[in-house]
């Protein structure tokens, strides 16, 4: 070891050699040599006020050896000290076969052995009974080979070599196991090679946000050092055990990692490296790092036919759990080629294969996707998307496929077709784009006509009959708000209705809010009674509800107001449909009904009907046939109000009589009238 | 057992000032939103109870929750109660959210979420953890 030492520390070497060599037999009589250095220096280590205490007498020799501080790298150790009862010296040879070592409060057995010729020291420490550090140093001139064998090395040593920075994990548990070789000449180290393995490791930081148990890893790792760089290779294997890193969670199933490169004063090169996750795949990926700025340089990663499902749940899922995606299953199987450089992705190409994506909320699911999405970061792009099926907020879409163009911020589809059960959206110039407050989107297109039987029969709502359909100049998404210029136009009931100012508040969030007008002109009443064994009526109605707000689906503010067509038709009123009514207004009439005359009646003759209804949190506040005269409008402070205006022989005025009714109730007693389908008086 | 503590939360409410411009607000506001919010919150309390009762999960000073011990969580369901979190302060913001626009204020939101706030810690359990004013943790 000389060789590689500094030249103090050679002087002072052969100093000691030379004293110790020369204390003479003393019989009975003890000699005692004293020696003492105050530093050596050497560019891997540094030993401070190093005292020798050498004693010689029939007992043998002793030896004690007092370091005031020994520094090696960045560790730092004080007030060490060597005592060996059995101290062996002859002209070949030094040896201590017993020795104690103090270090850091803890006393460790130590022997060590130390040839001339050939140079060799052979340095064992035992921490614990099972336990060993084991070194074998050999040099020759200026050139050495040292191996380090570790036999259940405990994790307070291995600890002392890791960051004390409290914010990183700290080694709770584990042992080591594995040897350590070096060669090099003189002070530099011109090649390594570690095989370990690392068995029941436990690490936690503060919040148990970054832990690991009964965790083993295997390490093959070797580096040789060629002119001005280091060509490393390695393996990590991961065979057991489990870690949570915030936000993951992944189980030791023998995810294997394996990388090489080259290591330069300035950068740190990896060179086709490939990590192999279980149940996902191989991603393939090479970078490298700039040491001095302590930044990414550039990452280039492929992988193929990744395994969606496991990768989704184990990767995607933890980083979305603020969006619609946490509560989404995912299966198919997916291709990356991504590159990132100078901070910035420079570009991404994505490719499904036969992809579905579920909301386990039931909110949109996908099915049969395949995709070829490509994005640079710099210039435009060509991709291409098919969907075998889907589902939106309970609304089937059918088959589709178009193609899109990449940009920097955003993606857009110049036509697009999405089927809507026997229907569809026409979808025009799409845009999409990510803006600092989030995607933003939006196009123009028309609804091509949708049954309104079936969209309501989807929706699991009161059944409707028709046709949906409409121009839409523009549907735009930003700030998670969906807003409708244009209008949309519903056939239903030989009538005509109309919905506009629609807006979508969070469509896909907690409780989505949809607000909208809608106006309905000249509805067949024989229809829609027919329609919902309402018990008949005819005639013609006009509808307008203004300031609907429906949240989850469910009303809870809107302005309704019906009243009878303008015109002539036939208008007659059954006497099922009469007690139905009077749900709406109270069901005193329906007594009178069944006390009077009036039920040997099959049906009624009436002028005009007229219901109001604004509702706001659970009430409605009810009104009927708004009164001619304007001073006397539909909520006047009269506590009774007219529903059906009587006409004709036979003929019947049903008056309301609460004012206030609660919403809930009320839909609950018309959902009964209709879903029964047999009204008390036929 | 949460709605009790949420039903107890709303009667403790009327009896007691909002802070902020928000002091006309009417809290125990019922609508279809807040009742479906207030079922999921229910569902997921009986998840959530245990992570209070050991102190993994406790009451933040915006009204929220939040994972401030995993240590006390086994390692493999630490994920799901990572989850469990995000998912009830997405409920939690809907909640405030609809209660202030239930009282045509949207801008009340942040005046509800605090009086939610302190109210939560009100009453909580003894033995849970909540965040003080400074942002520390302190044991009730």
């Amino acid at each position: 070891m000389m060789a590689v030492m500094q030249a103090e520390l050679s002087v002072a070497r052969c100093a000691l050699f030379m004293l110790l060599l020369l204390l003479p037999p003393m019989g009975n009589a003890v000699s005692r040599f004293v020696f003492t250095l105050d530093e050596i220096s050497h560019p891997v280590f540094n030993v401070r006020t190093l005292q020798f205490d050498l004693v010689a007498g029939p007992q043998g020799k002793q030896l004690e050896i007092d370091i005031g501080e020994v520094a090696i790298k960045n560790r730092i150790w004080r007030h060490l000290k060597l005592q060996c009862q059995d101290f062996q010296l002859t002209r070949h040879e030094i040896a201590c076969d017993a020795g104690r070592l103090r270090i850091a409060g803890k006393i460790l057995p130590v022997t060590f052995r130390y040839a001339l010729d050939p140079q060799r020291l052979l340095l064992t420490v035992k921490p614990g009974a099972d336990e060993s550090w084991r070194l074998a140093l050999n040099w020759q001139n200026s050139i050495w080979q040292a191996r380090l064998q570790i036999s259940n090395g405990s994790n307070s040593l291995m600890a002392g070599w890791l960051p004390q920075d409290e914010h990183w994990p700290q080694l709770q548990a584990g042992s080591l196991n594995g040897v350590i070789d070096m060669a090099g000449r003189e002070s530099e180290i011109a090649t390594w090679a570690a095989n370990l393995e690392v068995r029941a490791l436990a690490f936690s930081d503060a919040q148990g946000l970054h832990a690991g148990e009964r965790v083993v890893l295997r390490l093959d790792a070797r580096a040789t050092q060629k002119k001005a760089a280091w060509h490393w290779q390695g393996t990590l294997v991961w065979p057991s055990g489990e870690i949570f890193w915030q936000p993951f969670y992944f189980e030791g199933a023998g995810q294997q990692l394996t990388v090489g490169g080259m290591l330069y004063n300035d950068r740190l090169v990896v060179e086709q490296s490939a990590l192999q996750m279980n149940g996902i795949g191989t991603i393939h990926f090479a970078g490298e790092i700039d040491r001095i700025g302590q930044r990414l340089g550039k990452i280039s990663l492929q992988a193929e036919e990744l395994e969606l499902s496991t990768l989704f749940s184990s990767i995607i899922q933890p980083l979305t759990v603020d969006t619609a995606l946490a509560e989404t299953a995912a299966r198919g199987k997916l291709d990356i080629d991504w590159c990132y450089q100078d901070g910035d992705t420079q570009s991404l190409v994505l490719k499904l294969q036969d992809v579905a994506l579920t909301d386990t909320q039931g909110r949109f699911a996908v099915t049969g996707v395949n995709a070829l999405i490509p994005w640079h970061s710099n210039q435009t792009a060509q991709g291409n998307i098919q969907l075998a099926s889907g589902e939106i907020l309970h609304i089937p879409l059918g088959e589709m496929e178009t193609i899109f163009m990449t940009h920097a911020h955003g993606f857009s589809v110049l036509n697009l077709t999405v089927p809507v059960l026997d229907g569809g959206i026409a979808v025009e110039n799409l845009e999409v784009k990510k803006a600092s407050a989030g995607w933003q989107w939006r196009f123009n297109g028309k609804l091509l006509p949708v049954s309104m039987e079936k969209l309501t029969g989807v929706l699991e709502v009161t059944p409707m009959f028709g046709n949906l359909s409409g121009i839409v100049p523009q549907m735009a998404y930003a700030d998670g708000v969906m807003t409708m210029e244009g209008v949309l136009v519903f056939e239903i009931f030989d009538g005509v209705a109309i919905a506009r100012n629609l807006t979508f508040i969070e469509p896909l969030g907690r409780a989505p809010h949809l607000l909208l007008d809608v106006g309905m002109h000249h509805i067949d009443l024989d229809l829609l009674t027919r329609a919902y064994s309402f018990g008949n009526m005819q005639g013609r109605i006009d509808v307008e509800i203004n300031d609907i707000e429906l949240v989850n689906w469910q009303p809870v503010k809107f302005d309704a107001r019906l009243v009878s067509s303008p015109g002539s038709y036939r208008k007659r009123i059954s006497q099922a449909a009469v007690q139905n009514l009077t749900t709406l207004g109270g069901d005193s009439a329906a007594s009178v009904i069944q006390r009077s005359f009036l039920q040997f009646f099959k049906d009624f003759g009436y002028k005009k009907i007229g219901w109001r209804c604004r509702l706001h949190g659970n009430i409605c506040q009810m009104g009927g046939i708004e009164a001619t005269d304007p001073a006397q409008h539909a909520f006047n402070q009269t506590e009774d109000y007219v529903l059906v205006q009587g006409s004709g022989i036979p003929a019947i005025t049903i008056t309301g009589y609460n004012r206030l009714v609660d919403w809930r109730e009320l839909v609950k007693r018309l959902n009964h009238a209709i879903e029964s389908g047999s009204p008390t008086i036929h | 057992m949460y709605l009790a503590i949420f039903r107890s939360l709303s009667l403790f409410l009327l009896f007691l000032p909002i802070t902020g411009h928000a002091q006309n607000a009417n809290i125990e506001i019922d609508t279809p939103a807040i009742a479906s919010l207030e079922q999921s919150m229910q569902r997921r309390h009986a998840q959530l109870q245990p992570y209070y009762d050991n102190g993994a999960v406790g009451l933040t000073r915006d009204g929220s929750v939040a994972l401030r011990d995993a240590n006390s969580v086994p390692l493999a369901v630490r994920q799901s109660v990572n989850a469990l979190v995000a998912a009830e302060n997405q409920d939690r913001s809907a909640l405030y959210r609809e209660i202030a626009r239930a009282n045509s204020h949207p801008e009340w939101e942040k005046d509800i979420r605090s009086t939610f706030s302190q109210r939560w810690i009100s009453l909580a359990r003894p033995g849970w953890w909540y965040q003080q004013a400074d942002g520390s943790w302190r044991q009730k």
